[in-house]
């Protein structure tokens, strides 16, 4: 081997290592190890704690956006555009709200869907601060990782609509969209955007990241789900089921059971659900069980009266819908 | 060969560098974010499941697209070694070209910073960063002709 070899095989080690080394930083930093994070089985919990709390993101790095440097701009069809620094908005009347997220992808019986404590400024007020146009029909929503999405400005307008700065009373985590996300509660929760740095009131109907691969996400299906037993398992004395049943903003009026498989339906009792953009947690005292195998199913009720579908459909496009169903072996 | 390579490894640990220093996208995320969302969801859905997953799939563009940079690096490295006369403003001419023509089709993708700078400033950045990737590309390619 030659000096020049030697240099040129030596300058592409340097470039390889120092490129390994980088790249290692990233993996650490990537979202390979917590997207697609679910929440379901015997440990959930009304609130689910920050770290639970389940994840899905286009990026393979979600963004860390620096407080200092973080704006948020309204502009469009507004009279009077703005740009907002953190401290202006965390300056602004706050509110708590107990909201539940889904995301659109959360199949029968997964674990994508997470309730958390959202404290927060109600969109409408910093859109007041604008004026905006009476042409304006819809918002469309940027982030710092390029992700957008659109909704309908009485939606924005919707007092239940936030801008998001704390979960569960602490500053958001990066990885849910810090410094500032939306909440909109009835949409499952690809609107509900993280990392927000840009708000634009337009006149059309333009689509934004999902919307235009025709993710129709803008009203979350009625769902319920069992949580225990396990599918599969065995049970025997005094059975308590349980599980969780949510209807974006709709609220649960009514869960039931079936212990055979659909055939016969039973009240379940409804325990924590605060208000109408939650989930509810349900339990069901299943006396009298026969040994043998018994197939359960849950389906639930929202507050307009309208009965979860019992139509099996996958997620695509417009949310899952379907009855989740149960098989356990009871022993006497 | 080895001096498309070096340019390739250049272009790696320049593009790693501005990602984890200034949150630039990476080349992959640009692309992806810039075409993604034209592939209808009854395509999207179905093309994770078969590359086992969201997470799968990530983790294979995100290593990929190294090994992608350095056939870029190797390809353009070719493509030089096979000019005879004018071959310094052929390559600058080159390098302007791909810069300009990179930039107008990831223009809307342009806007992201993952460190949060403000998108009008996010994408002067991006746009430096890239006339900065392919000059590295061109300089490297053009000194290994030159020593090796």
């Amino acid at each position: 081997m030659n000096r020049r070899e030697l240099v040129v095989g030596a300058a592409a080690g340097a470039l390889a290592l120092g490129s390994g080394g980088l790249a290692e930083v990233l993996r650490r930093r990537s979202t390979f190890g917590y997207d697609g994070l679910e929440v379901l089985g015997s440990n959930v919990r009304a609130i689910t704690p920050n770290d639970d709390f389940y994840v899905v993101t286009k990026n393979l790095i979600d963004p860390r956006v620096d407080a200092g440097s973080w704006r948020l701009e309204l502009s469009g069809l507004v009279e009077k555009p703005r740009t907002f620094d953190l401290a202006e908005v965390e300056s602004m009347p706050a509110v708590e709200q107990v909201t539940t997220l889904e995301c659109i992808s959360n199949a029968v019986g997964r674990g994508l869907i997470s309730n958390a404590v959202w404290t927060g400024v109600p969109l409408g007020t910093l859109l007041l601060q604008v004026v905006p146009k009476n042409s304006a029909k819809r918002v469309f929503l940027h982030a710092a990782d390029g992700y957008t999405h659109s909704m309908p400005i009485n939606k924005a307008f919707e007092q239940t609509t936030l801008l998001a700065l704390a979960m569960n009373g602490e500053s958001l985590p990066d990885r849910h969209g810090f410094p500032a996300r939306l909440i909109v509660p009835g949409a499952y929760g690809e609107v509900s955007v993280k990392w927000i740095d840009r708000i634009e009131l337009v006149d059309d109907d333009r689509e934004g990241y999902y919307e235009k691969q025709g993710w129709q996400a803008q009203r979350a299906h009625t769902m319920s789900r069992i949580d225990v037993p396990a599918k599969g398992s065995t049970v025997s004395g005094p059975i308590e089921v349980r599980g969780i049943a949510f209807a974006g903003d709709r609220g649960i009026s009514k869960v039931e059971v079936s212990t055979d498989g659909g055939k016969s339906w039973r009240d379940a009792e409804i325990g924590y659900h605060p208000t109408r953009l939650t989930w509810a947690l349900w339990s069901f005292a299943w006396r009298g069980a026969a040994s043998g195998e018994h197939e359960l199913v849950v389906r639930a009720t929202d507050r307009t009266g309208e009965l979860q579908s019992a139509v099996a459909e996958s997620s695509v496009p417009d949310g899952a819908t379907g009855l989740h169903r149960v098989s356990v072996r009871v022993e006497a | 060969m080895i001096g498309g390579v070096l340019a390739g490894l250049s272009v790696l640990l320049g593009s790693l560098v501005l990602r984890v220093a200034l949150g630039v996208p990476l080349p992959v995320e640009l692309i992806s974010d810039r075409f993604l969302p034209f592939v209808p969801v009854e395509v999207f859905v179905p093309m994770l499941g078969v590359l086992g997953g969201p997470v799968l799939a990530k983790e294979l563009a995100f290593y990929s697209s190294f090994l992608v940079l350095i056939a870029i690096g190797v390809v353009a490295a070719r493509g030089y070694g096979r000019l005879d006369r004018r071959r310094l403003p052929t390559l600058v001419a080159a390098t302007i070209g791909a810069w300009l023509l990179t930039v107008a089709v990831l223009w809307p993708a342009l806007a992201s910073n993952y460190e949060g700078l403000p998108p009008d400033e996010a994408r002067v950045l991006a746009a430096g960063a890239l006339a900065a990737l392919f000059a590295l590309l061109a300089g490297v390619l053009h000194l290994a002709r030159r020593y090796t």
